[in-house]
């Protein structure tokens, strides 16, 4: 076939891994705050686990020397393709304050260097790993299965809620905390004093990852508890303490600050921890937690049957069919976003992909692209044998169904024309220009069409000018 | 020199064949400025973008 | 291997079940003694029946599910899942299955069962995928069959189908139970039973010139001689019977499946090899049977004799006249009539002594076709559809060789008439004394008491307007007795005409051969009661992947309206604006770009275009060879040969008299300019064309498949709408909407507006009738309409009325006429030069040629 270019709009994904999503966070922290922070070795552990390969790379090189390099002494070891990603990789590290100032010299940010050294080797009483409860002799701890099936209930009745909003269905609501969180971060939205309605953003959130989908969550908590004038170090230190505890095991929460001790209640509701009554002085952790900083999912993989969330259940086919090994309801729903459903199996969910299923997916705010990378994150095992992996004649498709849809825009403003001279014209076209606010010029036909907002300006730009002219 | 308010349309020449033709039963354009670009009454966008999504709509063959 | 002998017999029946048949008749008298027989119910599942069923099924799971509710039992995760499982129901409205019980062992079955209406859903990388593939084609319709899942369809056709291919219903339900992940849910069992256990009860047998209605059951024919259609075509026969039982019936010994051998199989080559050592036999023997015999054994290839054995079989006799209606009555009835033909104990008419050669030997999937056809020792009627290029023509030839009788062969066109008898004396021994061909041009017979007969449909069906020759032709023809008839083509041959030769040849056994039943097609009822029940359909993809047909790329090209053709079309109301968008002068770019892209490569190109007047002017504008109606047959020949031998001529024109019968295995790329609308068997043709390509099998080969599309226009539609049948075969179409380097082309056609505006002037000039498709294809006196010899077409017409249209002084004043004037017809230049050349230097520049291509090829590996 001769060199043929389908509308291929977006830039093939690139090799570059997305930084983590916390890490611009972090990076917007005061330097006294992420040195607080850094106080605590659980804190530099989950942060060291966040990381790029590269930035790890280079902590783990300075850490247990004692005294400063040169930077051109670490320049020697990079060659010059790798130059760029090792320059990119020392200006994140500043940016956390891990390597405070990288041109002058590298050594790591004493506090960090001394709490990383301590999470690894051990010592230290500051507990911030978090204390073991007691043994309980009248309880017996609960098994691993229990707070798995726990995570995903509170997990799943989020996203469903999310899902079904809008749909004339009545899930299970979340509590008022997480109700209140949604509407906040706009994943959901209120018009008018209406019930939470799901939102584009929202639309796009049930797309990601639910790993990713937990920290966009725990995100706007953050953001949330700045606002509160929650002391920030205690809530991302509680998240990484959590994190990097074991699962299945009990901890107390004697140790906990006042702040760690009110987020109980949040974390509770969103099922990163479990606790047997509100007023329990022993909590335990769920897999949400203790996968926080880890690349181990977030969710168990299979609960019993074959439900819950699994790495690959979606077969796509060059017919536009889509056969899902699932049962899980949630999927089901989140599939029903994009996919004109038709069967339903006990482990097996049937549709297709048609204009119009697209359609609706894309009037909701979502992109051809995060279709896409859904469909390709979910790929069942035996789609691996295809290369590349889902059938192009369907991505590209999607795509041309997305640019359907953008074939007329629209922009309100005013049409500038009938200029007496050329240079009247000229006068007021660079005026406008300046501004920013040309939307179409045509020199020959003297005539423009500027912006609504730019309107006012050259108004008042030509009635000064008018006045000045004929006074 | 003359200002008029109204909406600036970008799209492709074909949308603006059918545009015109649209047109040519209701008027609505205010200037038709070249392949790409029209300008039209603020109040008919919403009219014109669901006529037009019709008139396309013809040609598409859906499998349900 | 013991352990996959194991897990092997826990999923194939070892034994067949057959305890409760005498209940089973039993049951079903009864049930036709209350319920009247009733009208043909053209639904394929009795709706009634299924969704009664289904929801009852479905209320007992939900209550029990109810029960299970109860809280105190369930985990917080479970409650909550329930809760979230009823909100995603309602989007399946009554396909929600969720109900059905996994078996604990799903994961190694392949297939679900909708109770709804019977679809199945198969996955095609399951390790028992083949077979249970073998088995699906036996009993459903493939609905599609792409990489992964298929899905397939159980209707009464197919279960008709599986039925006269000797597949029992008990086997049915049971092979389809152990496939299944779920338990065969009852709608669809009690569907299979419903149809298939009326289903093989009758026969349509000819016997010394009659017709015989024959039946195991003579409670059968009474219930049938109740039906008066049936009751008034009875012929009352002389002969006495002493059997109180079946008092009115002839009674005679069915016949039991002996030895028979299908010439070209791997079986007829064993028989030959028998003198081999048997220990080395045998073992390879053991290996074989494990998986595929247990199948065999219920997909029926070994078939029925077992419980025929012994049984009398109980007859009536019917006028000739009659068979059509008894046939319809009898579909109506749900008693549809199997043909079979005991061919090798049929005395009366004599033998012919065909086979086929010793060193031909056919395909593994030709010989699959056959033994469905073959399977009990009888010849079965029915229809085989195979892929073009496939090799259908073979398996007609081997089936005429097995069954070694008298054969007439009837095909669409006079041309096809002459490939048939050229491949029968490829393939088979036959000899020219027994092979004879009638249509317009040759009247023969046959020498001897058995030989050969092709002919075209229509020299066949014809009634009137015929020559002295042909009617004693005809009286040749139908006052003999046919042991084998073979239909090529069936699709395209009108009901009509069928009736009309089905009524007035009398065949024992009847096969029809197609590469395309689209399944929505009316078409399907018809040839099912005229011929039989399809007994093979092949997997497309499947050829393609072992190299039995050609790999194909297809893509579709989004070419742009201009603008000034875009508002013309737009004005258009009438059939014009067909034309518009056929000679859009992007089009028209994009077509020569991809002419020359494919030159450059070495490919043979066929431009298709089924309005002629864009055939025409794109031919000639771009100096290419074109064949259409009106061209003459000496000068259709002349050009078809240079195709295929000369170097210089890499590109032709075909209007739709290309579309069918006419065989260029040099063609490796193929473009469709215009098509017939939505026509989506037209699509599946035209594929055909490329896929026999001569290089199919050269490493990496790949054949293309193009269709130029205007954008915005009607053609959108028609374009994906074609491309579904083969999407469901397992294709994709590539959307393509830039060519690079287009641009680059130099003398790109129609680059100005100027040009463009000459064009279009040119195009309203037309009359609206040149925006008809296929104007030029006409049915003639020996060949189907649409077939590429077809003779009596009508005169070709150029534009006589003179319109102008405001629109058009708005363009420009161009002058409209000069655009003709300069492209003259390539097929002129051609005829005043020399036909072939002399062989030297046809022979150098063949050589030429090759080298060429060598070195492209080395350059791109």
């Amino acid at each position: 076939m001769p060199v043929a270019q389908p509308y291929v709009y977006a830039e093939n994904s690139t090799t570059v891994e997305t930084p983590h999503a916390l890490l611009p966070f972090l990076q917007s922290q005061s330097q006294s705050t992420l040195t607080r922070l850094y106080q605590r070795p659980s804190s530099c552990l989950s942060i060291f686990r966040l990381l790029a390969p590269l930035e790890r790379q280079l902590v783990m090189n300075l850490l247990w020397l004692e005294s400063a390099i040169q930077p051109s002494t670490m320049g020697a070891w990079v060659i010059r393709e790798g130059k760029k990603i090792y320059e990119e990789a020392l200006t994140n590290l500043s940016r956390l304050h891990i390597l405070p100032n990288p041109t002058a010299k590298l050594a790591l940010n004493g506090t960090f260097k001394t709490s990383f050294r301590q999470a690894l080797t051990g010592g230290g009483t500051s507990g911030s790993f978090g204390v073991p409860a007691e043994p309980d002799d009248k309880r017996a701890t609960p098994d691993i299965e229990a707070l798995d099936g726990y995570a995903l209930e509170r997990w799943e009745t989020i996203l469903h809620y999310m899902v079904s909003s809008g749909t004339g269905q009545h899930p299970t609501k979340p509590s008022q905390g997480v109700l209140f969180l949604l509407d906040r971060s706009g994943l959901m939205g209120s018009f008018h004093g209406s019930p939470l309605q799901i939102t584009s953003a929202g639309f796009q959130f049930l797309l990601h990852t639910p790993h990713e989908q937990l920290w966009d969550l725990l995100l706007q908590y953050l953001h949330l508890a700045e606002e509160r004038q929650m002391d920030l170090v205690e809530v991302l230190g509680f998240l990484f303490m959590l994190s990097t505890m074991e699962l299945g095991r009990e901890y107390s929460t004697e140790n906990l600050s006042g702040t760690q001790k009110a987020m109980l209640e949040d974390l509770r509701d969103y099922g990163l921890i479990w606790q047997r009554r509100p007023s329990s002085r022993r909590f335990s952790p769920t897999r949400l937690s203790t996968t926080l900083t880890s690349s181990s999912p977030p969710l168990p993989t299979s609960t019993g049957t074959s439900s819950g969330p699994q790495e690959g259940f979606i077969v796509l086919e060059t017919n536009y069919r889509i056969y899902a090994y699932t049962d899980n309801p949630l999927q089901t729903a989140v599939l029903n976003l994009f996919v004109s459903l038709k069967y339903r199996f006990p482990n097996l969910v049937v549709g297709s992909i048609t204009r119009d299923s697209v359609k609706k997916a894309l009037m909701n705010g979502i992109s051809a692209d995060q279709i896409i990378s859904y469909l390709i994150t979910h790929a069942h095992p035996q789609m691996r044998k295809n290369n590349p992996l889902l059938p192009v004649t369907v991505q590209d498709q999607i795509r041309l169904w997305e640019l359907e849809k953008n074939r007329l825009k629209s922009q309100e403003g005013y049409l500038y024309t009938a200029f007496a001279s050329q240079a009247d014209y000229k006068f007021v076209l660079d005026y406008a220009k300046e501004l920013d606010v040309v939307l179409w010029e045509n020199s020959s036909k003297r005539c423009f069409f500027c912006s609504l907002d730019g309107h006012t300006n050259i108004k008042g730009f030509i009635e000064r000018r008018t006045m000045v002219a004929n006074p | 020199m003359r200002t008029i308010i109204g909406i600036l349309l970008t799209c492709d020449p074909a949308v603006k064949q059918i545009l015109l033709s649209m047109n040519e039963k209701h008027s609505f354009i205010i200037e038709d400025l070249d392949d790409h670009h029209l300008v039209i009454k603020a109040d008919e966008e919403y009219r014109v973008r669901k006529e037009l999504e019709a008139e396309l709509e013809k040609n598409t063959y859906s499998l349900e | 291997m013991s352990a996959k002998r194991t897990a092997d017999e826990s999923l194939y029946p070892t034994k067949r079940l057959r305890q409760n048949e005498d209940q089973e008749y039993i049951e079903i008298g009864n049930e036709d003694d209350a319920i009247p027989p009733s009208p043909p119910d053209t639904s394929l599942v009795p709706r009634a029946a299924t969704i009664n069923f289904s929801a009852l099924t479905r209320k007992l799971a939900e209550a029990r599910r109810a029960k299970e509710n109860d809280p105190e039992n369930l985990t917080s995760l479970e409650a909550h899942r329930r809760q979230q499982d009823s909100l995603v129901s309602h989007i399946f409205m009554d396909q929600d299955f969720s109900w059905l019980h996994l078996k604990p062992d799903h994961a190694s079955r392949p297939l679900w069962i909708s109770p709804e209406d019977g679809h199945i859903i198969l996955e095609a990388f399951s390790p028992i995928a083949e077979q249970a593939q073998d088995f699906l084609t036996a009993i459903s319709e493939p609905v599609s069959r792409p990489a992964f899942i298929h899905e397939y369809k159980l209707t009464s056709y197919s279960l008709y189908a599986a039925v006269s291919v000797g597949l029992q219903t008990e086997d049915i339900i049971e092979v389809l139970n152990r496939l299944s992940k779920v338990p065969v849910p009852e709608s669809i069992t009690s569907f299979i039973r419903e149809r298939t256990l009326s289903y093989g009860k009758v026969k349509l047998v000819l016997k010394h010139n009659k017709y015989f209605v024959e039946s195991n059951h003579p409670e059968t024919l009474q219930l049938l001689l109740k039906d008066r259609v049936i009751r008034e075509a009875r012929l009352f026969s002389t002969q006495a019977d002493n059997s109180i039982k079946a008092a009115t019936f002839t009674t005679t010994k069915a016949p039991v499946k002996g030895n028979l051998v299908i010439p070209g199989t791997k079986e007829a080559e064993k028989k030959k090899d028998d003198t081999r050592p048997a220990s080395s036999n045998a073992a390879g023997q053991t290996n074989g049977t494990s998986d595929a015999d247990l199948f065999t054994s219920v997909v029926g290839v070994e078939g029925d004799e077992i419980d025929e054995d012994d049984e009398n079989v109980h007859a009536f006799e019917i006028h000739d006249s009659k068979i059509d209606d008894v046939k319809k009555r009898c579909n109506e009835l749900e008693y549809p009539m199997l043909e079979e033909y005991d061919f090798r104990n049929d005395t009366v008419n004599a033998n012919l002594d065909i086979d086929l050669k010793p060193a031909t030997v056919i395909r593994p999937y030709q010989e699959t076709s056959l033994s469905k056809m073959f399977g009990n020792g009888r010849a079965r009627s029915g229809i085989i559809v195979l892929p073009c290029g496939a090799g259908k023509t073979l398996v007609g030839i081997t089936a005429a060789c097995t069954i070694k009788k008298s054969c007439l062969v009837l095909c669409t066109s006079s041309v096809s008439v002459m490939q048939w008898k050229q491949q029968f004396m490829q393939w088979s021994n036959v000899t020219d004394r027994q092979i004879a061909v009638f249509t317009a041009d040759q009247k023969e017979k046959f020498a001897g008491d058995s030989g050969i007969v092709v002919s075209t449909y229509s020299m066949v069906a014809n009634t009137h307007n015929r020559s002295h020759e042909s009617k004693k032709m005809m009286e040749f023809l139908t006052s003999r007795e046919w042991g084998f008839i073979l239909l090529d083509e069936v699709h395209v041959v009108p009901a009509a005409m069928f009736r009309r030769v089905v009524t007035t040849i009398k065949a024992h056994s009847k096969l029809g051969l197609t590469a395309t039943l689209v399944r929505e097609d009316d078409k399907i009822a018809d040839l099912n009661y005229m011929i039989g029940p399809k007994l093979y359909e092949a997997n497309w993809m499947d050829l393609a992947a072992k190299g039995h047909i050609a790999n194909v790329q297809c893509a579709e090209v989004w070419c742009p309206m201009t603008p000034e053709f875009y508002r013309e079309y737009l004005r258009e109301q009438s059939r014009k604006r067909m034309l518009l968008y056929c000679m859009n002068p992007n089009k028209f770019q994009a077509c020569q770009f991809l002419i020359k892209y494919h030159e450059d490569r070495g490919d043979k190109v066929i431009v298709f275009s089924d309005n002629v007047f864009a055939l025409e002017a794109y031919a000639k504008r771009l100096g290419k060879l074109y064949i259409h109606g009106g061209t003459g047959q000496t000068e259709r020949m002349r050009i078809l040969s240079w195709f295929q031998h000369s170097p210089q001529v890499n590109t032709i024109f075909l209007s739709k008299v290309g579309d069918t019968s006419i065989d260029l295995p040099e063609a490796t790329c193929l473009i469709q300019i215009s098509s017939h609308f939505g026509s989506r068997r037209q699509e599946a043709q035209r594929l055909g064309r490329i896929l026999r390509a001569k290089r199919r099998n050269d490493e990496g080969f790949n054949a293309f498949f193009y269709s130029l599309v205007s954008k915005d226009t009607q053609e959108m539609y028609y374009s994906t709408k074609r491309q579904q049948f083969l999407i469901d075969q397992g294709y994709a179409f590539k959307v393509i909407t830039h060519l690079d380097g287009l641009e680059d082309l130099p003398d790109l056609v129609y680059r100005t507006k100027d040009e463009q505006i000459e064009l279009i002037s040119s195009v309203l000039l037309a009359n609206e009738s040149e925006a008809d498709l296929g104007s030029d294809v006409r049915a003639g006196e020996g060949d189907l309409a649409g077939t590429v010899t077809s003779k009596d077409f009508g005169p070709m017409r150029f534009p006589a009325a003179q319109r102008t249209t405001g629109s058009l002084t708005a363009l420009s004043g161009a002058q409209h006429m000069s655009y003709i004037e300069q492209n003259k017809s390539a097929n002129k230049k051609l005829a005043r030069e020399a036909a072939p050349r002399h062989k030297l230097f046809a022979k150098r520049d063949k050589e030429k040629a090759a080298a060429r291509k060598e070195a492209r090829t080395a350059g791109h590996p």
